[in-house]
């Protein structure tokens, strides 16, 4: 089997060199950390944005696209509680 | 970064289990294995220690959001080790004047082109072999790094580096005549 020099300069080189220092792990976790806040954000508050969006746009909100969740006197509606009689 | 010993799991199994659970423990096993290599050849191929540790953060930070996208295809080791390669070429061929960083973009071809042995390389003393991989052009130190050290295939160079099969292998061809000549230049006694 052949000797493969390349390997060999490769060792020396990563064992001279050591461990990566300890700023690259700091900086690697706070850029990830930051996605990942970012991309919970967006998990969680998109959907709210954009129901407000559709709302104000004269849209209606998925719920009341809901025919079961419609309030209508089928779905047991009855109107307002306190409207004047 | 908080790091959890789990030699036994396989890389892909890590990553399995991060894109289920998003728990960035599993990501930080990823970067205890591979941050001290990627590092290494960061430093290796741009030669200055700040530009490589801006490299090695920028590295992990885009396999970090590509994470999903690792099918298993190769190993993990060559997807991460193809992502540094890559990066490194595009940090060197910005930070130069003229764009060039292989061998076959700054000379005109030969008309004929003979074909080195790849023993004629790999028999090189390692003293020797490094001085030779700081005279080329670092481009032809990081394709033959990819190819004798890390075992890339042609096809997995030509992803690494976004050129056609032909391409690499011209690459190949003329780093390995550099890389030959310098050596005959230096150290041959005839």
């Amino acid at each position: 089997m052949s000797i493969n020099n390349f390997k060999r300069f490769m060792e020396e080189e990563e064992t001279r060199i050591g461990e990566a220092p300890n700023r690259i792990s700091a900086n690697v976790q706070s850029t990830t950390n930051f996605f990942a806040f970012a991309g919970n954000l967006i998990e969680v508050f998109l959907p709210k944005v954009l129901e407000v969006f559709v709302a104000m746009t004269g849209g209606s909100s998925r719920e009341e696209d809901d025919p079961k969740k419609r309030r209508t006197p089928d779905n047991g509606y009855t109107g307002p509680r306190n409207s004047p009689k | 970064m908080q790091l959890t010993r789990n030699k036994e799991i396989s890389d892909l199994e890590v990553i399995e289990r991060y894109l289920q659970t998003r728990d960035s423990s599993y990501f930080g096993i990823l970067y205890k294995r591979y941050s001290s290599k990627v590092y290494a050849k960061c430093i290796s191929l741009l030669k200055d220690e700040a530009r490589a540790e801006d490299a090695a953060q920028e590295i992990f930070t885009k396999i970090y959001l590509n994470l999903a996208k690792f099918t298993g295809k190769s190993k993990f080791s060559t997807w991460i080790y193809s992502i540094t390669y890559n990066y490194c070429i595009d940090v060197i061929r910005k930070n130069k004047k003229n764009k060039n960083v292989f061998s076959d973009e700054m000379e005109r071809a030969p008309d004929i082109i003979d074909d080195v042995e790849d023993q004629e390389l790999l028999l090189m003393r390692v003293d020797r072999l490094k001085i030779v991989l700081e005279k080329i052009p670092e481009g032809d130190k990081a394709i033959l790094l990819m190819k004798y050290n890390e075992d890339f295939s042609i096809i997995e160079i030509a992803e690494a580096l976004n050129k056609s099969e032909s391409a690499v292998k011209m690459k190949i061809m003329r780093a390995k005549q550099k890389a030959k000549a310098v050596y005959n230049d230096l150290f041959k006694e005839n």
